[in-house]
Formats: C-alpha cells, sequence, structure tokens
C-alpha cells in the first residue's frame, strides 16, 4: 500500500505522457533528410557542402542570437532551426553564392520565425520565406546558368539553356513551340536518382520519398498532405495533357510535399484541412507551371497555403461532442 | 429658406465654384502639356531615326486599319513615315504593348528593308530599378538592331535576351518589336512607293 | 503661437498619419520606390492637404453637416486636379511615372481625415498648422522609405538621372526591396523604429518628472 503511494503524483490534467517531443520529432525530419544531403555532397560535390554548412550554421547563430537579445530562453536544442536551416539549404542551387545563402538563412529565422515569436508562432513556413527572400531579389544571379532559368530568357533554342532545369526547359518549350524538346519518359531515371540541374533537395526524388515514407510511418506526418499535394499535382499535369510522372518527379514537388507542406505550426490541423490543404498546395503548384510566368512555384504554392491554413482550421473544425449547434 | 433648398445650393456653389477654379487652371496648362506631349514624341521619333523628319499617317490611311489588325494583341497608336532629303527612308510606329505594370508605350523605327533602327520607351510604369532596366540598361534595346530585315516574333526571342528578374518588362518591349515586324511584312513591306 | 506650434506637432510625431495613424498607405507603399517619386507625392499632398484644409475651415461655419463629405470631396478632388495638370504641364517625366495615384490622392483618407477631424471643427491658422504638420510628417516619412528601399534595393538613389549617393559596387541590391513586399518590410521596420524611438523618448521625459 505505501509502495504504490510513492509512485502517485498528484496534478492537473493531462495525465497522458506522450514520448513525442519537439526535439525528438525534429531529430526524425533531419533524419529522413540526411540521406538527401549526403547524396546531394557526393554528387554535387563540396559546394553543396558548403551551402549546407553555412545555410545550417546560419540559422542556429541567428535563432540563439535573437533569443539572447530579447531575452528569451534559448530554444536553440529543440532543433527546429536545424531543421529550417537544412530545408532552406536543400531548396537552393549548389552554387547559390554563400552570402546568398547566409541572408536566406537570416531571413529564415529572423523574419520568418523569430519575429512572430519563435516557433510555434510563425504563419509562414520558415524556410520557405528564407528561399522567396532570395529567390525575389537576386533572380538574375541565381538563374545566371547554374538554376531555373527563367522561361522567356531560354528562349527557343535549346542550346540557350545550359544548366537550366529540365523542367524549366520544358516550361520554355511548351510555351514557344507547343510541345516538348525531349522525351519525359526519359527523365524519370535521372529524376529518380541522380538529377544534377536543380537545387540541392532535387538531387534525387526516391530518398525524398523514402524519407518521406520513414515520417508518414513513424506518425510525424500526415499522410494527408503529401498525398493530396501529390495527387493533385500529377492530376493537373494529366488535364494539361501532360506527364503526370515527370511532373511529380521533377522540380520542388516532392520536397514541398513531405517536408515543407507538412510543417506543423503552418499547416492546418483537423484531418480534412489537412487534405484540402494538401490539394490547395498542388492546385496552385501544378497551375504555377502551366499557367504561370515561372517554370516552378512550390514556393509560392506553400507559402500560399500556410497563409490559408487558419481558415481551413476554422472552416473545418471536428464537431465538438455534446455541444449543441449555435446559429453564428 | 426651406432646410433642403440650403443643402442643394451649398453643394450647387461648391460645384460652380470648384469647375471654374479647374477650367481656369486647365486653361492654362493646357497648352503645356500638348506641347509637352508633342516634345517627348518627337524626342522618341528623333531617337529612334536621327536626321529625319516625319509625318504621321492619318486616319483614313487604309495602313492603319491594317497595322492595326497585324499588330494585335499589341495596340497600335500611330503610324509616320520617315523621310529624309524628300526621299522616304523608312516608317516609325508607336505601339502601346503591355509590360508588368500597364501598358508601355513604345517608338519603334523601321527603315525600308524593314531593319529596327531603334526603340525608344516613350513612357511605362515599370518598377523603378527593376522593370526600368529596359531603359536603363542599354545592350536590351540595342538587341532590337541587330534583327535581320523581315523577322519574325520567333526572331526576336531569339534574338533579345531578356533582363534577368524583369521579365514580364521585357517581354513587353519583345512583343512591341515583334509587332512591329508583323506589321513591317504584313503591310509596310513594299508600301513606300507610294510616298510623295 | 503655441497652440499653433502644438497642432503642427501633432502630425509630425505622435499623430503621424503613416506611422502612426497608418492611413493613406497604399499611394505610399506603391510610389516609395524612387526618392525623385517620393518626394513629388509629398509635396502634392502636402498642397492639397493644406489647401482643402484651408478651405474647409474657412467655410466651416457655412458649409451643412448633412453635405459636408460630398463638399469636401469637391474640394479635395479640385485640389488634386490642379495638382494633376500641373504636374503634366511642369514636370511631365515624374507624372509618368506616379500616373495614377496623382489623381487617386482624392480618395487618400489622409486628407479626408483632416478635413473632418481637424479642419471642419477649427479656426484656418490651426488648420494650416494641422495641414502643414500632417503632410510634413507624411512627406518625410515617405521620403525616408523610398530612400530606404532605393538605396538597399538598387544599390544607389538617383536624382533626375544624376546618382547621389551610390553604394561599393560590390553591393548586389536585394530587387526584393523595391516590389511590394519589400515595401511592408520596410515599413514594418519604420513603425517598429518609431515606436521604440518614442518609448525612448517618454521613458525619458518621465524620468525627468520624476526628479525631484
Amino acid at each position: 500500500m505505501s509502495d504504490t503511494a510513492q509512485h502517485v503524483t498528484v496534478g492537473p490534467s493531462p495525465h497522458i505522457t506522450s514520448p513525442a517531443t519537439c526535439t525528438g520529432i525534429m531529430l526524425w525530419v533531419v533524419a529522413a533528410l540526411v540521406p538527401v544531403s549526403v547524396w546531394a555532397v557526393v554528387s554535387m560535390g563540396w559546394v553543396a557542402a558548403q551551402l549546407l554548412v553555412v545555410c545550417i550554421g546560419t540559422a542556429l547563430a541567428t535563432e540563439a542570437a535573437w533569443s539572447a537579445l530579447a531575452k528569451r530562453p534559448g530554444t536553440l536544442t529543440d532543433g527546429s532551426a536545424l531543421v529550417t536551416g537544412l530545408l532552406l539549404a536543400l531548396s537552393l542551387p549548389p552554387r547559390t553564392p554563400w552570402w546568398m545563402a547566409m541572408v536566406g538563412a537570416l531571413v529564415a529565422i529572423g523574419l520568418g520565425k523569430m519575429i512572430f515569436g519563435g516557433l510555434g508562432h510563425n504563419l509562414f513556413n520558415p524556410a520557405l520565406v528564407g528561399r522567396a527572400f532570395v529567390t525575389l531579389s537576386w533572380a538574375g544571379v541565381l538563374a545566371g546558368g547554374q538554376w531555373f532559368k527563367t522561361l522567356e530568357a531560354s528562349g527557343a533554342g535549346l542550346d540557350a539553356i545550359t544548366g537550366a532545369t529540365r523542367l524549366g526547359i520544358a516550361a520554355a518549350d511548351r510555351v514557344a513551340s507547343g510541345g516538348y524538346g525531349f522525351d519525359l519518359a526519359a527523365q524519370y531515371r535521372p529524376l529518380l536518382w541522380q538529377n544534377l540541374e536543380g537545387s540541392l533537395g532535387e538531387i534525387s526524388a526516391a530518398l525524398l520519398i523514402a524519407g518521406g515514407l520513414l515520417l508518414i510511418v513513424k506518425g510525424i506526418i500526415d499522410w494527408r498532405i503529401p498525398a493530396g499535394y501529390i495527387g493533385t499535382v500529377a492530376l493537373i499535369s494529366w488535364a494539361f495533357g501532360s506527364d503526370p510522372v515527370f511532373h511529380v518527379l521533377a522540380g520542388g514537388v516532392m520536397i514541398g510535399a513531405f517536408f515543407m507542406a507538412t510543417d506543423y505550426v503552418s499547416s492546418p490541423m483537423s484531418k480534412t484541412g489537412r487534405l484540402v490543404y494538401g490539394i490547395g498546395c498542388g492546385l496552385f503548384n501544378g497551375l504555377g507551371r502551366f499557367v504561370g510566368s515561372m517554370p516552378e512555384a512550390t514556393t509560392y504554392a506553400i507559402l500560399f497555403m500556410n497563409g490559408l491554413a487558419p481558415l481551413i482550421d476554422r472552416m473545418t473544425r471536428p464537431k465538438v461532442f455534446g455541444v449543441v449547434k449555435t446559429r453564428a | 429658406m426651406p432646410k433642403s433648398f440650403r443643402l442643394v445650393l451649398s453643394v450647387l456653389v461648391t460645384c460652380v465654384i470648384a469647375a471654374t477654379g479647374l477650367a481656369l487652371t486647365y486653361g492654362a496648362t493646357a497648352p503645356r502639356i500638348e506641347e509637352q506631349k508633342r516634345l517627348a514624341e518627337q524626342r522618341s521619333l528623333e531617337a529612334v531615326m536621327p536626321g529625319a523628319t516625319f509625318e504621321t499617317a492619318g486616319e483614313a490611311d487604309p495602313l492603319v486599319a491594317a497595322a492595326e489588325t497585324a499588330a494585335a494583341p499589341v495596340d497600335f497608336v500611330a503610324l509616320y513615315r520617315a523621310f529624309s532629303d524628300g526621299q522616304q527612308v523608312g516608317w516609325a510606329l508607336r505601339l502601346a504593348s503591355r509590360g508588368y505594370a500597364g501598358p508601355m508605350q513604345l517608338v519603334i523605327g523601321l527603315d525600308t528593308s524593314g531593319s529596327v533602327t531603334g526603340v525608344s520607351i516613350l513612357s511605362m510604369n515599370e518598377t523603378p530599378g527593376l522593370g526600368t532596366k529596359v531603359k536603363s540598361e542599354a545592350w536590351f534595346i540595342e538587341q532590337a538592331g541587330e534583327l535581320q530585315p523581315g523577322f519574325t516574333d520567333a526572331d526576336v526571342r531569339g534574338t533579345m535576351d531578356a533582363i534577368s528578374g524583369a521579365t514580364r518588362s521585357s517581354n513587353g518591349v519583345r512583343n512591341g518589336v515583334a509587332a512591329a515586324g508583323r506589321i513591317y511584312l504584313e503591310v509596310l513591306a513594299g508600301e513606300e512607293g507610294e510616298a510623295r | 503661437m503655441k497652440e499653433w506650434y502644438a497642432a503642427f506637432r501633432q502630425g509630425l510625431s505622435i499623430e503621424n498619419p503613416l506611422t502612426v495613424l497608418m492611413i493613406g498607405l497604399c499611394a505610399t507603399l506603391a510610389v516609395s520606390t524612387q526618392v525623385q517619386n517620393a518626394v513629388f507625392m509629398g509635396f502634392a499632398v502636402v498642397f492639397v492637404l493644406t489647401m482643402s484644409n484651408v478651405i474647409v475651415s474657412a467655410f466651416r461655419r457655412q458649409i451643412p453637416t448633412e453635405v459636408r463629405i460630398p463638399i469636401f470631396i469637391v474640394v479635395i478632388a479640385s485640389f488634386v486636379t490642379i495638382v494633376d495638370l500641373s504636374m503634366n504641364a511642369f514636370v511631365p517625366g515624374i507624372y509618368q511615372v506616379l500616373g495614377i495615384w496623382i489623381p487617386l490622392i482624392v480618395v487618400n483618407c489622409v486628407i479626408l481625415g483632416r478635413a473632418e477631424a481637424f479642419a471642419y471643427h477649427n479656426r484656418v491658422s490651426l488648420s494650416i498648422a494641422d495641414g502643414l504638420g500632417m503632410g510634413i510628417g507624411y512627406w518625410s516619412v515617405i521620403v525616408l522609405l523610398a530612400a530606404l528601399r532605393e538605396l538597399f534595393g538598387t544599390g544607389r538613389i538617383v536624382w533626375f538621372d544624376t546618382a547621389l549617393v551610390q553604394l561599393p559596387s560590390g553591393y548586389q541590391p536585394p530587387g526584393l526591396l523595391l516590389l511590394f513586399p519589400g515595401a511592408f518590410l520596410v515599413f514594418g521596420f519604420m513603425i517598429a523604429g518609431s515606436r521604440w524611438a518614442n518609448e525612448k523618448l517618454e521613458a525619458r521625459k518621465e524620468a525627468r518628472a520624476c526628479r525631484p
């Protein structure tokens, strides 16, 4: 009797504890991204490693500095800054100048997260805020033969687009001649295993899918967001008379669907809401590719849906059992 | 005096005073505004074909209607014949092409063979510092000079590179140049014989 | 005179139309991409604001309450049209760039707001002070905003084709600052800065007041 009494702690609810902690979840996300990052470094060389180090280092430093300056408890160990830095690096092309990556990470953590009050208070995915800032600010530098050349810049002739991504070429050719300058199906293999044309995270769709599935199996991300996202992109590509498999594998869809859109803070909480949100991301990403002025639209599609997430949550709030519905 | 009458009267009086003031201002500024417009157009025409004199093609001119059709979707504004020593040396076209922020007024000079002699941006509302690079970065517009006589839309796309970060503004200019090419091929080629 | 100065100072700091009242932002964010444009936009606002304040205040006893808003609008619209025509005639280059934003001063909340809230209830001299204060408050914020955006967004500040300030050529300007998100970003920092400065000032004033 006295033996049990010692083990009873009296306290307010909730009494059920879960082993899932913020740090734990973040570490699983990092673990799921490690294969892609390592493979990117192996394939693209030390520039990729440098980019990873700069982004993660700046992200951590910004978080630490901000916490110290704002006299808030340090949140460095929750791993969220690590994930933001890593995702930002993966979303940038390997030859991004180091200072640009640094600004991106600074903006991601500073303006994307800390200025709202830190983790959990931000409206938008911090890594994508950083990426959007960098791409909108230095479109010319990033496009200069290393990354997505803007679709018009690549012109009609294929010789003009060395360094552009498959997606950029596809978009430019669609505009210029109404067809594709290359066989889309022949691109499946490089896009799945080793694609050197895009940003770090586009190196291998297969590794991203594997990482995403790991997170789904571990219950860290909800399958509804990636499923809705990827399904909608495929559907739109099909509707526009293009190859759905190519469009799902190319560009930012995989990393966006599994790792960016699933960010806990900036995605809806209800199950239906997550499905709606995933479909919305896929819709804008797909439409952006076919009717937008840029070859890829992952960043803006997800940021836009981030902004709608609170509304989606409000609309899809689950019914509370035992409460009579009142007229608003 | 009934109240409603007073209300109507006060608004009326305000309007009359305002209208008089505006009429006076308009009278004072209208000639200057016209003059400024004429000067700006003159400067643009001079820039695209130095040394020539220009004659506007009137509404009744059959070329104008044909050029309007050929220019679509770019808006045709005016057509000028360019003369030098009494000989027609080419054409100038004024077109309104859609940029990033509204129409850009372009003046494009063509010689009798159909080569571009110059492009000048009369007015635009592009983002200062980004879209306005189409004007401030001289190489962009000079690319139009490399076009071969009888150039087509595809030639324009192949020859003129867009400015990174100002794609939509660059396209405004490129679409204008392409429209000038279409007008030349479909309407102007061979027409200069009729010059007075 | 003291009263006049108090009315004048309101618009500059504690009731600044842009950073504190946050009215009339639309045109402000749109035209503040170049110092040159902002300067003329600011002048247009100062002129319209002061003149409409004067007229509204001078005839405040004659303007019936029921139809005051239409009358204010007619007065404001007239002054805006005068500015519009004059700028078209005398500074056509600037007029081209400012375009639709000049006619839109008519619906700028700052101007109708001051006519309604201040000029309609105060005598002419105070209304002039209010118009000038609010106008200069608007002018300084829009010019500062434009200076920050132009300097850091393009690397230089240009005044009629002459570069006034030029950052070292190694500086690669982030073009984002010239776009709308950049306008909100810079403006947000400006508001934060002015709040911070005001707080410091208040704190110092309090500290001084507490001293025996």
